[in-house]
């Protein structure tokens, strides 16, 4: 698996630098005109994200024929590109929280809770978890075509989904409006806590059903 | 090493149905036209597609299973298929150091060096002809005791192409036991560097010789129509038409001179069995 992290390492590390130096000018830039800092912190993760698609992509461009061949079972290839995924997830929200105490010391503004400003935004980093794992198994299921297609599909999908969650909730009592009012009463009467281990062991459970589907979908694929 | 059994694979307008044998310490050539399946065939012994039917034996076993242990064993070059071209050779070997355990890293650096190839220069900025030799330098490297080489020398020039090979032979000269797969459209290559020759069209064996057999036995009759009426056609593999008469491939050259002594009969070489045998009647 050493050797997989190594490789997966020197491909992003191509695309760090840049990434990382965006990311800083756009920290620089919300800290002196003051914008929210859920908008700094949820920034990390779609960072850490593209940087993690990108190796994906990478390896993509290359071929998968050839990794096949390197010397993994495709237990620890798909274990492997999970745990960069959350290595990149980790790196990008420690990085996250110094940048956002940075901000908070220079700029003077109150800081929030010790709990708060280190657990708040944990659910960007699981959404990005799960999206990146069925991203990482669904590229072993198709052709590089194909998959750009499917890939195409699934942001129009989730495009028209969230236009008619909005629409929803501007207007009639539609069906997205009652489940949306479901999760708000849920979201109400249930205690945080509560909330948050369903919600982190549900993203969970989809995580980890997306590195069943790879393990699957690469042990049944013609490279 | 490698064993295959009436292994079968259909696509929509292609269908491979080939058995094989290449054991310990021989270099197999496998030879044919563009799409005639020689690829199918190496992504069938590496475990990349899933056979409709038949046997594929690697190692004595089946390779769609392979751990980590068993495909240390196998140095593999792929067209077109590599490490990611925005690498360096630098990090490839950094890569290799931490994937295989017998990774020779100063024999990386030397084959490297020995072809120009810059340790600093990404992949992308090098020349077809050196991501070729770069691949074939990361499969010779790490210890394995058997290569697969799909087009290994395609886009090399002559000299970079007796380079490879000289590497391929090094390789072998290490250890009598290792075995060696190479497929090639420049029979050339292959000519003076295989054991054995398997000739694929059309998704079937269509030939299997050892190449000293070839080389030895096989000859070629170029005829007027009339002397063709006059041969025995028992002694004939392949024969083509062509303006003059006919090209004729035969198993049993020496025959031919001896009771054909009117006839020139020219030794065949594996390009002259291919032109016959694929463009001819066998």
């Amino acid at each position: 698996m050493r050797g997989l992290l190594v490789k997966d390492w020197k491909i992003c590390k191509r695309v760090l630098l840049p990434m990382l130096a965006l990311y800083l000018a756009f920290d620089a830039v919300a800290g002196i005109i003051g914008t929210e800092q859920s908008m700094l912190r949820d920034y990390s993760p779609v960072m850490a994200a593209v940087i993690a698609a990108s190796v994906v992509g990478d390896e993509i461009r290359s071929g998968y024929a050839f990794s096949m061949t390197l010397p993994f079972d495709a237990k620890t290839f798909v274990l492997e590109k999970n745990l960069f995924f959350l290595l990149a997830q980790a790196a990008a929200w420690a990085l996250s929280k110094v940048v956002m105490a940075v901000i908070l010391m220079v700029s003077g503004r109150p800081a929030p809770e010790t709990g708060e400003f280190f657990f708040s935004g944990l659910w960007m980093v699981l959404l990005v978890l799960i999206f990146l794992g069925w991203l990482f198994a669904a590229s072993l299921r198709f052709d590089a075509e194909r998959f750009r297609m499917v890939l195409l599909g699934v942001v129009f999908g989730i495009t028209i989904l969230g236009l008619a969650a909005v629409t929803a909730v501007f207007s009639a009592n539609t069906a997205v409006a009652k489940i949306l009012d479901f999760i708000y009463k849920i979201n109400k009467k249930a205690p945080p806590s509560a909330l948050m281990l369903g919600g982190t062991g549900i993203a969970l459970a989809l995580w980890g059903l997306s590195a069943v589907a790879a393990v699957h979908a690469m042990k049944n694929r013609d490279f | 090493m490698i064993s295959i059994q009436g292994l079968q694979k259909k696509y929509k307008d292609f269908s491979l149905d080939v058995s094989m044998q290449i054991p310990p310490g021989t270099v197999t050539g496998l030879i044919g036209r563009n799409g005639a399946g020689k690829s199918t065939t190496i992504k069938a012994i590496l475990g990349l597609i899933k056979p409709d039917a038949g046997e594929v034996k690697v190692f004595s076993r089946n390779p769609r299973e392979f751990g980590a242990a068993d495909k240390e064993k196998i140095g593999v070059v792929l067209p077109n298929n590599g490490f990611s071209e925005e690498l360096t050779p630098e990090d490839v070997a950094c890569i290799l150091r931490a994937m295989y355990p017998k990774f020779d890293e100063s024999d990386f650096r030397e084959k490297c060096r020995s072809q120009g190839i810059s340790m600093k220069q990404q992949i992308k900025s090098l020349s077809t002809g050196t991501k070729a030799k770069l691949r074939v330098a990361v499969a010779l490297t790490h210890g394995a005791e058997l290569l697969v080489l799909d087009e290994p020398t395609a886009g090399l020039d002559v000299v970079a192409r007796r380079e490879v090979m000289d590497w391929i032979r090094e390789y072998l000269e290490k250890d009598a036991e290792r075995s060696v797969l190479i497929s090639s459209h420049i029979s050339t290559d292959l000519e003076g560097f295989c054991d054995d020759v398997y000739l694929i069209d059309n998704g079937a064996i269509v030939l299997h010789e050892e190449t000293d057999t070839i080389l030895d036995r096989y000859g070629v009759l170029k005829v007027s129509e009339e002397e063709f009426a006059k041969l025995d056609r028992a002694y004939l593999t392949a024969v083509k038409k062509e303006a003059f008469g006919y090209v004729c491939l035969t198993k049993e050259k020496q025959y031919f001179r001896e009771n054909f002594p009117g006839i020139a009969v020219e030794n065949a070489g594996i390009d002259s069995v291919i032109l016959i045998l694929l463009g001819g009647q066998r």
